[in-house]
């Protein structure tokens, strides 16, 4: 089960998540993301605290939404302070990527 | 002197003979001189009358004059013709043979000559009173042929032998009545030996020259410096064939000539084998014969500087070069190169040792291996095999997670996880298996069936890092399978490599130098160099600027400068890099961990423990070389 929250602030858009971010749960993220026009958006920022399971899956749709933005000159965030959930960006280099 | 005879009144009518007497020496009317004539052969007189004169006879050329039995050779006065006779000399004809035996006696010639001969007869002439008595050719005379049982008895009684003898020969020249010169007996020539000969398999040329390419013209490229491999055939020796015995016209036997028996001498590098029959390279290097002996020089010595004039070297032995190494230039050996003077900007790369006794500015040094990515492979394979190792960790800890769902991995794979992470946050690994793809796909070409196997072992494993191919692991283990692959495959590469090489160098600058065992820069400086050394890098003096890399250590005088450009230095995990003085702002990699020097330390040497960088007293010093 994901919650998704869009806190629309365009050109910066924040989306919080809640729940499990996974490979049945990511459609609900994909169709809230296809909502926004991201040729508006500057800047994503995910709010993953809420998070309590992920998957690669739903990690390679955050990196897919961060190469999207990034061929439009914006950025993805991610505002995170669960530290489990963080072990697992750090592991596998989630906020390597978004900063390259 | 025979009497006067009035034989030719005999003969004329009608004249009476008359004497005229004379008085005071005048001739009477009446007097009528002596006449003598040849007619039809035969001599007739006409007595002089009165006080005329007596005939006079002469005898003339062939002609001989009898008076009695005394020959007369002067003209006489005749009184009668009785007693008097006159035969005339004949030309008979002549045939005749001579047996000459050549100087060698293995020849007999028959030389036949034939004369035709001439019968002369008196010629007639009228009464005259001084008679020239003359004679003439009346026929030919056909000259006799030779009775060839004349020869044949001459051939005996010299002892020519019989059954050499050509007896159809001799018939046609006693017979044909023609001058004529023929061999009418033949010894039997010894058979000649076949000599023996030294055949030289190799080519003793100094230099092959290049082909043209098309129209392209390559002034560096003078062709390559004539070579061969130890174990190589220089040379076979062909044992003469002895000659047959033949015989001279008398029999007696004739010896062939001795056959020449040519010896192979084996010189320095060349060895004899099959009983001496064969000489084999001992070293690689140039063949050449010098006086009879075979050798091979292992070093080509160039005299003078490698410029234009000499064009690139390529030799498969030892090079020595007394001059510089001009620009553009290359020397390429298959043992070891040893230049006295620089070397600018030119390329050096030799399977052994490098010494350039003085500077090397810009350009490349290859110590080693002829090839070079060999030695950047192994490294790169140990660099990724610790990488894979912390991959594999990094895989088995989020796998471990509480927070991360692996349920979508028994869908996908474990290679989406694992993609993930090669592009987040191990993106070098895929980056190091293209660069390593493209160092073995350079050395795939020159290398041998053994090696090759190795090579494409590692391009294989190598090609499932890069691009999409991640996604095809099924599971981790196929990445820790290959990383098992890949190490051993590092191992067997590591064993190809030659046996190191080592770089001695006094100055270098601004150039690239890569040995598999040790590079050691005597001199004052290295600066903005790229080095690569498979054991250690020593550097007598300063080290300033680029890219230093050694196996098992760095030691040098004095690392980096002050506002000078990076300086940085690498060695294995195991590795140490020590100097006497390390300025600030140089980098130290000593295996995966980095440092970059803050303040200046002196006499310091750095190496790894636990996994941290420690460093204790550098007591060496600079005097490493």
């Amino acid at each position: 089960m994901l919650r998704v929250k869009v806190i629309k602030g365009v050109p910066e858009v924040v989306i919080a998540l809640e729940g499990s971010l996974d490979m049945g749960t990511g459609e609900a993220l994909q169709r809230a993301v296809d909502e926004l026009n991201l040729n508006r958006i500057h800047s994503l920022t995910f709010s993953l605290s809420g998070l309590e399971i992920i998957d690669s899956t739903g990690i390679g749709q955050l990196i897919g939404y961060h190469r999207a933005l990034s061929q439009r000159n914006g950025r993805v965030y991610l505002e995170n302070d669960n530290a489990e959930i963080e072990e697992i960006l750090g592991l596998i280099g989630v906020r390597e990527i978004l900063r390259s | 002197m025979g009497l006067l005879r009035s034989l030719v009144n005999d003969e004329v009518d009608g004249e009476q003979e008359t004497e005229i007497p004379q008085e005071n020496g005048l001739q009477d009317q009446h007097d009528q001189p002596g006449r003598l004539a040849i007619i039809n052969g035969q001599l007739h007189m006409e007595e002089p009358k009165g006080r005329g004169a007596w005939p006079v006879l002469v005898p003339g050329p062939r002609v001989k004059l009898y008076d009695g039995e005394q020959l007369v050779t002067k003209p006489i006065v005749v009184e009668n013709i009785e007693g008097l006779s006159i035969t005339v000399d004949q030309e008979p004809p002549a045939s005749a043979y001579e047996v000459i035996v050549s100087r060698d006696k293995m020849e007999v010639l028959l030389k036949t000559s034939f004369r035709t001969g001439r019968a002369f007869r008196l010629c007639d002439a009228d009464f005259e009173q001084r008679l020239v008595l003359k004679a003439e050719p009346a026929a030919d005379l056909p000259a006799k042929p030779i009775d060839p049982k004349l020869v044949l008895a001459h051939l005996k009684k010299e002892g020519i032998q019989t059954d050499l003898i050509h007896p159809e020969a001799i018939i046609e020249a006693c017979l044909g009545r023609q001058d004529t010169e023929v061999v009418i007996a033949r010894g039997v020539a010894p058979v000649p030996p076949v000599d023996g000969r030294i055949e030289i398999v190799c080519s003793l040329q100094t230099r092959f020259s290049s082909e043209a390419q098309g129209d392209r013209v390559d002034f560096l490229d003078r062709g390559s410096f004539n070579a061969v491999n130890a174990g190589d055939v220089l040379a076979c020796l062909h044992h003469p064939v002895p000659g047959t015995p033949g015989k001279d016209v008398y029999g007696k036997v004739v010896p062939p000539p001795a056959a020449r028996s040519p010896r192979l001498v084996a010189g320095s590098g060349v060895k004899l084998v099959k009983n001496g029959t064969m000489a084999v390279a001992e070293v690689t290097g140039r063949p050449i014969l010098r006086r009879g002996v075979l050798q091979v020089n292992p070093q080509l010595v160039i005299g003078q500087n490698v410029d234009l004039s000499t064009g690139n070297v390529e030799f498969r032995g030892d090079v020595a070069v007394l001059g510089d190494v001009q620009e553009s230039l290359t020397v390429k050996a298959g043992g070891s190169v040893d230049v006295r003077g620089s070397v600018f900007h030119a390329d050096i790369v030799a399977e052994e040792d490098v010494i350039i006794s003085d500077k090397l500015i810009g350009g490349s040094v290859v110590a080693g291996t002829d090839q070079p990515g060999l030695t950047k492979a192994v490294r790169l394979l140990k660099l990724l095999d610790r990488e894979l190792e912390q991959l594999l960790a990094a895989f088995r800890q989020l796998k471990a997670h509480p927070r991360l769902s692996v349920a979508d991995l028994s869908v996908r794979g474990d290679g989406y996880l694992i993609k993930l992470i090669l592009e987040a946050r191990f993106s070098h690994i895929p980056k190091k298996f293209a660069v390593l793809d493209a160092l073995l796909a350079g050395e795939a070409q020159s290398s041998e069936e053994e090696l090759l196997t190795v090579i494409n072992g590692v391009r294989a494993a190598a090609k499932r890092f890069l691009g999409a191919a991640p996604l095809e692991f099924k599971r981790i283990e196929e990445v820790a399978r290959e990383k098992i692959h890949l190490r051993a495959y590092g191992a067997e590469l590591e064993q190809a490599l030659d046996s190191a090489a080592d770089i001695y160098v006094y100055y270098c600058q601004n150039a690239k130098l890569e040995a598999t065992g040790n590079i050691t820069i005597t001199g004052p400086l290295a600066y903005d160099c790229e080095v690569v050394a498979g054991d250690t890098l020593r550097v007598a003096g300063n080290c300033r600027s680029g890219f230093y890399a050694a196996t098992t250590a760095i030691l040098a005088k004095t690392v980096g400068a002050t506002g000078m450009g990076k300086t940085e230095l690498c060695v294995g995990d195991k590795g140490v890099i020590g100097a006497d003085k390390f300025c600030p702002g140089v980098r130290l990699r000593i295996g995966s961990v980095q440092t970059v020097i803050e303040q200046e330390c002196l006499t310091t040497l750095f190496y790894v423990q636990d996994g941290k960088l420690h460093s204790r007293e550098f007591r060496q010093g600079g005097a490493v070389c």
